[in-house]
């Protein structure tokens, strides 16, 4: 498996971990979570921002401590710099990016149903969160593909 | 996809280079070792900048490693 890849895996499997971590978090362990709560747009304002920010927290930390692993695993090795990315690398990137940018667009309008329905507000931010979370896991899945199979 | 239509000749051309690695060859055009398989494999067709500059390393020229199969095309002509 190309360092690459392993990236795109470890980020993958990140993201699910933390995901379900914030999620078991909020609404395992503080059950004071009730219906009335969740009606509350307040709730989920302070629900995505404290999961931006323990997403980029965990993410940075995760990583450092994944470039300090692969440093100590191939310490007497030749390794390819984990940061470096040629042209291939940067198209990869693009085009998965970008795939997972027309989900998170698809979401943010799908979103729209709920509240045009007549739906309460708690439903629009579970579609906007559910299609965040699918783009964020398919962005690596697509980069997982094009490396195996190609651009 | 134009990836289809274009062959390569690097593999051979490491050959002549006295059995020249991928790894020597990927960090003397500053790309990834895996990026220069995936051009030797047809995976990836390189941009004209990289193609130059895999040319210029074994001196040959650019059609003496890459070559194009236009019989592939389904591009309408104007």
């Amino acid at each position: 498996m190309t360092i690459q890849v392993q990236k795109a895996v470890f980020n993958f499997v990140t993201t699910i971990l933390l995901m379900g971590g914030y999620l078991f978090y909020v609404f395992g362990i503080h059950r004071d979570v009730n219906l009335s709560k969740v009606l509350e747009i307040q709730f989920w304002g302070i629900f995505i921002l404290e999961l931006t920010v323990l997403m980029v927290l965990a993410k940075i930390i995760l990583f450092i401590l994944f470039a300090i692993f692969k440093k100590v695993k191939n310490r007497n090795m030749d390794e390819e710099d984990l940061g470096f990315m040629d042209e291939r690398d940067k198209l990869i990137e693009m085009k998965s990016d970008r795939y997972s940018h027309w989900i998170t667009m698809f979401g943010f309008i799908a979103s729209m149903v709920p509240i045009s329905m007549g739906y309460s507000v708690q439903y629009m931010f579970i579609t906007i969160l559910s299609f965040g979370f699918v783009s964020a896991v398919m962005s690596d899945v697509w980069k997982i593909y094009f490396y195996n199979k190609g651009l | 996809m134009s990836k289809d239509h274009i062959q390569n000749k690097i593999r051979t051309l490491r050959f002549f280079k006295d059995e020249m690695t991928q790894k020597q060859l990927a960090d003397e055009v500053g790309v990834t070792r895996q990026t220069v398989a995936a051009i030797e494999s047809g995976k990836y067709s390189p941009s004209l900048e990289l193609a130059f500059r895999i040319s210029s390393v074994f001196k040959v020229t650019l059609d003496e490693v890459f070559t194009y199969d236009s019989s592939k095309d389904k591009i309408k002509k104007k």
